[in-house]
This record gives C-alpha cells, sequence and structure tokens, in this order.
C-alpha cells in the first residue's frame, strides 16, 4: 500500500503525458537491450557526458538502487556472453543511443546467429516484416493521395505489385497530379515524398492497414498487459501484488501517452495534403513524433514477452518478472533514501526482496541454462 | 480413430497451457468416457499422455474400487521402464494386471457396496477413509497372499500367476502390495498428517505421529514396520533425509531409528534404478545426452550426501555400493555425453547444407551444453580429468575447422566466392557458441575477434 502511493506520486509528477518533460524522464530510464548475459537481462542503456554511453543496471540481487557502468568498461564488470560482447561493440560502433539505432544494433547481431539459429531466424523475419511495413505504409499513403485528388471516384488502390513494376508506378505517378498541383510539386516529388514519409512512420503505419504494424500494435498490447496484470494482482496475496498494480498504472501511463502521440501521427496521415504542401516542416516534426513514441514504449516489447512467458510458467516466476519490470523504472526519489532506519517488520518491507542467482554458484560462471531461457525468450513473435 | 489420435496430440501439446480449473474439467470429462466401451481405449491413452500434469496438479480423482485398491500404495508408484522390482517401490504397470487377479477372487458384494458408496461420494469426498475401503483392503491382502500361497506350494499354479502379473517382478510387486494392505489403516492416519510428496523434511509434529504409528505397531515389527517405512519414504523428496535424521545409533526411538535405516537402503536403491536407466539411454544422442548432464546433477548430488552421512556414521550402509552407483554414473557420462561429442561437433562444421545442417547445428550444440553441465558435477564424481579432456577436444575441434575455413579461403585470395565467405561466417559463429559452452565466453570472445580479423581483410579484398 505504501509502496502503491509512492509509485503514484512520482507519476503524477513526473510522467507528465505528451509533454517534454515526459520524454526526458522516459530517456533517463535508458533503452533497454536484449542481452543474454543473464545479470544484465535488466539493463538499459542510455547517453552519458558527451558522446559516450552508460549502462544502467537495476535489480542487482533483489536490492533497490542503480548500477552506472561506463558501457566501454562493462566486460571489466561483468563476465558476457559472446553476443553481449559483439553487441557492446556493435552499438559503440554504431555510437547507438536511441530506441531505434540501438533496435537495429540488435538485430544485426542476432542475425549473425550469435543467439542461436532461431534468433537469427527470428531477426531475418522481423528485419523482412519491417520492409513489408515499410511499403505496405507507402502504398497506404499513396491510396490516400490519390483519393484526395478524386474524391468522387471510387478506383482501385494501387497494389504493392503496382508500385514494384515500373509502367504502373509511372501510372500512379500520373494519378497523384492532382495532390501535385495542389502543392506545385513535381508529381515525382510527390512520389519521392510519400515514400520517404512511409519509411519514417513504417513502424506505425496509416490508420485502417489491413496489418497493425509494429508500434501501434505495441500500444495496444501495453493495454492489455496492464489488464492482465490488474486481474494477477487481484488473486496475489504477497505484496507483488501491490507491486503488479504499479506496474498496471505506469503501462497504462504509457499506453496513454503513446495513445496521444499516435494520434498526433495520424492527424499529419489525415491531413494528408497540408503536409505534403509543409513537408519541409512536417518532415521534422514527424520524424520527432515518432521519436518520441518509441521512447515511450522502449522496453514494453521486452516486458510483454517475460510476462507472457512467465504466465506459462508459475506463479513464483509471475511474481519475479512483476518486480523485475518495477525495478527498471526510472530512479525514483525514494530510492535515495537510507533503507536502515526503516522497520524491517513493516508489511511493505517485509520478503519484498529476493535474490536470485545470476551466475552458476558452483563455478562462478555464466550460467548458460539462463542464457538459453534469454535466448529462447526473443524467438517468439508478438 | 484419427480424431481420437489428433485430439491426443493436442493434449501433448497443451498439457501446461490448461488453467487448474480446466485441467480438472478435462480429467473429469476424459474419465467419464471410460463408462463407454467405445471410450475405453481412448480414456485410458489420454490419461497416459496427461500424466505428466497428473503427477504435478493431481487433480481429485473419482474414486472407484481399484483406485481405492492402489490408496495405500499411491506414493509408491513410478514410471520407470526399466525392468526389475525396485525395494520400496512399485511399478504402476504392475496395477492392471494384479488388480485382474485380485478382483476375481474378492467377494462380489463387497466390490458392489465399495463401487456403489465411491459413485455416491464423487471426487469431492476420497479425503476420508470409509469402512467398506477397510473392508476392501483387508479383503484386498488377504486374496493377494492367498495367491502366494497356492503358487508356493504348486509350481503349476506359480507358472500360471506369473503368466497372469507378468513375469517373476509381477511376483514380486504383488506380494507388495500385498505388504501395504496390511499397514493401509496406519498409511491412512498418516496421510494427512505428513504433507503430500514431496516432503524435504519431517517437522516435530509429523515425527511424532509417524513415531505414534510406529509404535502402535510394534508388536509385529518384523512384518509390519518395513511397509509403514515404506509409505513414509515415498513421501519424501529424498529419503537420505530421513537417513540422516534418524539413521544414526544415536536415535532413541526404536520406530524411527528402522525408517532412518531402511530409507538409507531405499535411497541407494533408487540412485541404482535412476543410473540404471540412463545408463540404458542411447549413445550419440542429443536429447539424451541432455538428460543425463541433468539428471546426473542430481543423482551427483544424492552421491555426496550419502557418501556424506556415512562417512559421519549418520547411519549404516556400506561405501562399496555407493561406489558401484557412482560408477554407473560416471559409464552412462562418459557413453552418452562425452563419447562421440568432438565428432558430433565437426560433423556440424562438415559439408551439410540446408535443414540437415541446421538440425546438425543444434545437436551439436545440445552435446556442448550438455558438456558444460556435466563440468559442473564432474568433480563430485571422478570425472573431472575426462570432462576436461572432452571439452578441450571439443573446442579444438570447433575452432580448428573454422579457421581452416577462413585461412582457406585467405589463401585463394580474391578468387574466394562470396557465397563461400557467408559460409565461413556462419561456420565461425557456430564454432563460437559451441566454444563458449565448453571454454567459456573469454576463449570464445577471442575466437570471434580472430575470425572476424579474417573476415574483414576478406571482404575487403
Amino acid at each position: 500500500m505504501g509502496l502503491d502511493g509512492v509509485v503514484r506520486s512520482t507519476g503524477a509528477d513526473g510522467g507528465g503525458s505528451g509533454s517534454a518533460g515526459g520524454l526526458v524522464q522516459y530517456q533517463s530510464e535508458g533503452v533497454a537491450v536484449d542481452f543474454t548475459t543473464p545479470i544484465l537481462a535488466n539493463a538499459r542503456i542510455r547517453p552519458s557526458d558527451g558522446d559516450k554511453l552508460e549502462v544502467i543496471l537495476s535489480d542487482l540481487g533483489g536490492g533497490r538502487g542503480h548500477y552506472v557502468i561506463p558501457l566501454r568498461h562493462l566486460e571489466k564488470a561483468v563476465t558476457m556472453t559472446v553476443h553481449d560482447h559483439t553487441l557492446c561493440e556493435e552499438v559503440l560502433h554504431r555510437n547507438a543511443s536511441s530506441p531505434d539505432d540501438i533496435r537495429r544494433a540488435i538485430l544485426t547481431v542476432a542475425k549473425m546467429g550469435l543467439a542461436g539459429q532461431k534468433a537469427a531466424k527470428h531477426a531475418r523475419q522481423t528485419i523482412d516484416d519491417e520492409q513489408n511495413e515499410r511499403m505496405l505504409t507507402t502504398v497506404c499513403l499513396v491510396r490516400l493521395a490519390i483519393t484526395y485528388g478524386d474524391a468522387g471516384a471510387v478506383r482501385a488502390p494501387p497494389t504493392l505489385n503496382d508500385l514494384a513494376t515500373d509502367i504502373a508506378r509511372g501510372q500512379v505517378k500520373v494519378e497523384l497530379a492532382k495532390v501535385a498541383r495542389t502543392a506545385r510539386l513535381s508529381t515525382d516529388a510527390v512520389y519521392n515524398l510519400l515514400e520517404e514519409w512511409g519509411g519514417i512512420i513504417a513502424s506505425v503505419g496509416v490508420p485502417d492497414m489491413p496489418i497493425e504494424c509494429r508500434l501501434r500494435r505495441l500500444g495496444r498490447q501495453v493495454f492489455e498487459l496492464a489488464s492482465q496484470l490488474r486481474q494477477w494482482a487481484d488473486e496475489e496475496i504477497s505484496h507483488v501484488g501491490d507491486r503488479a498494480r504499479a506496474v498496471a498504472d505506469h503501462a497504462v501511463r504509457v499506453g496513454r501517452d503513446a495513445e496521444k502521440r499516435l494520434a498526433a501521427l495520424d492527424t499529419f496521415t489525415d491531413t494528408i495534403v497540408e503536409t505534403v504542401c509543409r513537408w519541409k516542416e512536417s518532415n521534422l516534426e514527424i520524424r520527432a513524433a515518432m521519436d518520441a513514441l518509441a521512447w515511450t514504449l522502449n522496453g514494453w516489447e521486452g516486458n510483454l514477452r517475460r510476462w507472457r512467458e512467465a504466465a506459462q510458467i508459475s506463479r513464483e516466476e509471475q511474481q519475479r518478472v512483476v518486480s523485475a519490470i518495477l525495478a527498471t523504472r526510472p530512479i525514483r526519489a525514494d530510492a535515495a533514501q537510507f533503507d536502515g532506519a526503516n522497520d524491517p517488520a513493516h508489511p511493505a518491507r517485509k520478503g519484498s526482496r529476493k535474490v536470485q542467482a545470476y551466475q552458476d554458484w558452483k563455478t562462478g560462471q555464466i550460467d548458460y541454462d539462463a542464457v538459453r531461457r534469454l535466448e529462447a525468450l526473443r524467438e517468439q513473435a508478438l | 480413430m484419427s480424431r481420437d489420435s489428433h485430439t491426443l496430440e493436442e493434449i501433448r501439446a497443451r498439457l501446461f497451457d490448461l488453467s487448474e480449473a480446466q485441467f480438472a474439467e478435462l480429467v473429469a470429462y476424459v474419465e467419464r468416457a471410460q463408462a463407454s466401451d467405445a471410450g475405453r481405449s481412448f480414456s485410458a491413452e489420454a490419461l497416459a499422455a496427461m500424466r505428466p500434469r497428473l503427477r504435478v496438479a493431481r487433480p481429485q480423482r473419482r474414486p472407484n474400487a481399484e483406485r481405492i485398491f492402489c490408496r495405500p500404495f499411491e506414493d509408491l508408484l513410478h514410471d520407470l521402464p526399466a525392468a526389475g522390482k525396485r525395494p520400496g517401490r512399485i511399478a504402476r504397470r504392475a496395477i492392471r494386471p494384479a488388480w485382474a487377479v485380485l478382483s476375481r477372487r474378492l467377494d462380489g458384494r463387497l466390490l458392489a457396496a465399495v463401487e456403489r458408496e465411491a459413485r455416491r461420494a464423487g471426487a469431492d469426498a476420497v479425503d476420508w477413509a470409509t469402512q467398506s475401503w477397510s473392508s476392501l483392503w483387508n479383503a484386498c491382502g488377504e486374496a493377494a497372499n492367498a495367491l502366494l500361497a497356492e503358487a508356493d506350494g504348486d509350481s503349476a499354479a506359480r507358472a500360471d500367476l506369473r503368466k497372469k502379473l507378468g513375469g517373476a517382478d509381477g511376483l514380486a510387486e504383488l506380494a507388495d502390495m500385498a505388504r501395504m494392505m496390511t499397514v493401509a489403516p496406519h498409511v491412512e492416519e498418516l496421510r494427512h498428517v505428513l504433507s503430500p510428496a514431496p516432503l524435504t523434511a519431517l517437522d516435530e509434529i509429523q515425527t511424532a505421529a509417524v513415531s505414534a504409528q510406529f509404535g502402535a505397531l510394534a508388536a509385529e515389527k518384523d512384518t509390519l514396520w518395513g511397509p509403514l517405512a515404506h509409505a513414509v519414504i515415498a513421501r519424501m523428496a529424498d529419503p537420505v533425509a530421513l537417513a540422516h535424521a534418524f539413521g544414526g545409533s544415536d536415535c532413541r526411538d526404536p520406530g524411527l531409528h528402522f525408517l532412518g535405516s531402511a530409507a538409507a537402503g531405499i535411497a541407494v536403491a533408487d540412485i541404482d534404478a535412476t543410473v540404471a536407466a540412463l545408463g540404458g539411454l542411447p549413445a550419440e544422442s542429443a536429447p539424451a545426452a541432455l538428460d543425463v548432464a541433468t539428471h546426473g546433477e542430481a543423482v551427483a548430488d544424492r552421491i555426496a550426501r550419502l557418501r556424506e552421512g556415512l562417512r559421519d556414521r549418520r547411519f549404516a550402509g556400506s561405501f562399496a555400493e555407493i561406489d558401484r552407483v557412482q560408477r554407473g554414473l560416471r559409464t552412462a557420462v562418459s557413453q552418452t555425453v562425452i563419447a562421440g561429442a568432438d565428432a558430433a561437433v565437426a560433423g556440424a562444421l562438415g559439408e551439410a547444407a540446408g535443414a540437415a545442417r541446421a538440425a546438425l547445428r543444434e545437436n551439436a550444440e545440445a552435446r556442448a551444453h550438455a558438456l558444460w553441465k556435466c563440468s559442473r558435477f564432474a568433480g563430485a564424481i571422478g570425472m573431472d580429468r575426462e570432462v576436461v579432456q572432452a571439452a578441450r577436444a571439443v573446442e579444438d575441434a570447433a575452432a580448428r575447422i573454422a579457421l581452416d575455413r577462413l585461412k582457406a579461403l585467405e589463401r585463394a585470395g580474391a578468387d574466394a566466392a562470396a557465397g563461400a565467405i557467408d559460409a565461413a561466417a556462419d561456420d565461425l559463429i557456430h564454432a563460437v557458441r559451441v566454444v563458449e559452452l565448453v571454454a567459456g565466453s573469454d576463449k570464445a570472445d577471442l575466437l570471434r575477434r580472430r575470425g572476424f580479423d579474417v573476415l574483414d581483410r576478406l571482404r575487403a579484398a
């Protein structure tokens, strides 16, 4: 109960939805990374001073604190799997600090097969899916632009195949003439612009697309996660129930923020002609909105996967996952408080820490059973 | 029929996806199917498919005469396929033939009464034994003893009974069942005092209750303490815990001391049976290697605790016996995990392509994983050297083949096809993952760096 209250209060003044302040909060949490070393399972990467990067380790040994280590020196602090070595190199090489850049680094390393053949296959599939999302989004934008120019006529929209062949592409460009006239651009320029636009918003798509693109889907799944967690918390008698409610509250907040940002992105699509007319500005605005959305939903893909996996295993595993998700929340004011003065028998404290072994306790080496479980986690589609 | 087999597949695949309530419903449905002639074989197969979850969830089953007969020894049941009578355990497969023989000798009125009462009570009321159940246990015990006595006197009757029970093991199982029938009321007394299996240790209240039941049977301790001890031991996660607690000569309570001594014997027999089962697994198979590695760790732990207890004189036993089972485990590890591991890894880096290569690689990784698991308990069973050597052989094979391939490409220079470079890169990654398991991530990362350097040069050329 005490815990719940604390979490809510920080959310109210910190998570200010939609504002620039809210985005800073999301950015301070860092980008969740799919490391396979058990101890790094909850690690996040964020930029530190200058162009350097640092890693935040939460939930270490069930404690409340966060450890911050420069990414460059991570290997001196932690014995890592080869996959994670390579991923760190790739991230440093790209100097990736945004969710999109780090996602690309993760996919590149996974594609090599360092996290196993199945994860490699899944990474290739993901890359293909994204390519499809990009194409389909462009097609939908082109269709919107054509129907704007010719509101009365109902004709078959261009298909993927139409855009792939040169002759049909020429036909599509002709049909874009009306929008081009309004925007005082050549049809070629309008087409290229729509293609660029489609590339930027590919992971969101446009409303009423035949497939639901990645981030739009994730925005919906976060709400589902919240309601599942609430239900779970109602049956949970331990203090973890409060934690689950706190995570659910947080998920709802994230979901609402994402909803607003999605709505803002869809406004550009709804007013397609204005967006095209002032593309120089709208281009930057769309990019910024996409970036904000990526930051808002950052990390929830992993949380969803972990929760789904735990749902199949055991109540204890579910408790562990809830605590781990809560621990990756941003560094809170109460986390810096001196803990020793608290009454250890206080109901909110009692048994609230669970230490888990990140390394094989017999040899001190990496526990490859745990590594395999983390690798298997990323093989399932969301 | 095909619909049924499809349903069975479905049950197997989604066994652990169902909620407790759904699973209980499914069990009830399948049991109802047993009533009709058409559904009987389906029901038996479905229950066999559901056994893994049944064993964990233990939903309330609808009682019938056969199930009530099994109640005194249900904790003793085991499913190991290997032949041979295990002391203190009863094979599940022995129930059917034994019940078929016994139920024919029972009073029809008694059976009918038990069935009627069971049907009326339903699945919810199986917690407490009734008078008619005790009568059934008595009757079953008497019938079994009569059968065994007849068989003892007459070789033709003996051969007939053996045939009906499926061999000499069946006779031994029937004798054990008869013994359990004689202590059934006492087992029933302990049923709800002891927590459900597996129990890690007995607390004071449980210890007192067990001691009281032994005390009640003190007059016939030569015949009845054994089966009672078997019932208590079967509840435990590891019988060694009982041996540690009560097996020592300082244990004042004669009943508990008997229990502790019996537990030490059964612990060795249990380990022996597990080791024999592991030894029977096929060589050159990745799932078998992982099985041996996973169970081997638990068995090695148990052996170590037995040895420790023996050394501290916590209970009586023989070191030679423990050495024997340890040798058995060593043989199982070297046959299934160590033998052929390097060949499997080298094979996965061979010329195969497509799906065949993917399968070979998965197999090789599983073998390396098994080797890693074994390295964690190799010291405890005196296999350090063998496992380290095997790990080194695997490491050498993987690193050598992957690097040789890259060097060959480098020698070929500009003639090297782009496809060949990609294939060599793929091989390198696989080799790195194998080396990571058997030799640690530092060595594997070194191999990756060396390989990537060559690849960079090749791709730049």
